[in-house]
């Protein structure tokens, strides 16, 4: 070759800092990986809470009918639990 | 010219192996670092931009080393093939015009390898690196792996994906066409 000696000793410490010595490969696709499978989750239940908040919204006559079959099957001592407590927030809530 | 080393199955079963692979990949680099250098230099003439080349050459072998198979000679090739693509890639990015031909990129670099060989260099090597910038793309790349890599044409016909017949005759051309350019010169 016509040209000058090279510092191939230089060049290949550059190459090196370049590839097996960058900081860990793997970690950024991996934490990038992480955030989007967290994103579409929370995005997901967002969704779904949406959803069923509006299915609740459609259907207001579904509670009585669920308050019925509650007060039919659960055990006295609960029910009076649940009376003692609904007094309480009566008695001692300012605004009702 | 240049001999290029030999890969072992020994360092290609290496770089396949989670465990080794950095370690086994900077042997790779050591072992190929000059030819590969030198291959892209050949090229794109200046000293800087041959770096860059040849650092992206690594950079993009080492990233697909997951997906690359096959054996020692494959590997070779492979590793040329992105070399020559990091220098052509470059090249690209030199033309003084989009509508630039890359044979008239080798053309306007044949002018600066007597700067960057500097005042001590050989002259008739000066010359002769000039006439191979002056070729057509194809017979310099094959010209260049022949004569100055040593390469046979089975090995050139893996790096470019061409024939080796089509080669040979890319190679006689090459030869003809710089006997008469080092002929004219005298």
């Amino acid at each position: 070759m016509p040209y000058p000696e090279v510092d191939f000793e230089a060049l290949h410490e550059r190459i090196r800092r370049a590839t097996v010595q960058r900081p860990i490969p793997g970690r950024t696709p991996a934490l990038r990986r992480t955030l989007l499978i967290a994103t579409a989750s929370a995005a997901a239940a967002v969704l779904v809470a949406g959803g069923l908040f509006l299915a609740a919204e459609r259907h207001p006559d579904a509670a009585p009918a669920d308050l019925d079959a509650l007060l039919a099957t659960a055990p006295s001592e609960v029910l009076r639990d649940a009376a003692a407590t609904n007094y309480d927030d009566i008695l001692y809530d300012q605004q009702l | 010219m240049t001999t290029t080393p030999d890969i072992t199955p020994a360092l290609v079963e290496a770089l396949r192996d989670a465990a080794r692979r950095n370690e086994a990949f900077d042997r790779l680099t050591a072992a190929m670092l000059r030819p590969l250098y030198w291959h892209i230099r050949r090229l794109v003439v200046v000293h800087e931009d041959a770096q860059d080349a040849c650092q992206e050459c690594f950079v993009k072998a080492y990233d697909g080393l997951e997906a690359f198979r096959g054996g020692a000679d494959e590997l070779r090739a492979w590793l040329y093939r992105i070399a020559t693509r990091a220098a052509l890639t470059l090249l690209r990015r030199r033309r003084r015009s989009l509508f630039a031909s890359l044979d008239e990129v080798g053309r306007e670099l044949a002018v600066r390898v007597a700067d960057e060989a500097g005042p001590d260099a050989d002259r008739a090597l000066v010359r002769l690196h000039e006439a191979v910038l002056e070729l057509p793309l194809k017979q310099r790349l094959v010209f260049n792996l022949r004569y100055f890599d040593d390469l046979p044409y089975a090995a050139i016909a893996r790096i470019l994906g061409e024939r080796e017949q089509t080669l040979k005759v890319n190679y006689h051309y090459a030869v003809e066409k710089l006997k008469t350019k080092l002929a004219n010169h005298e």
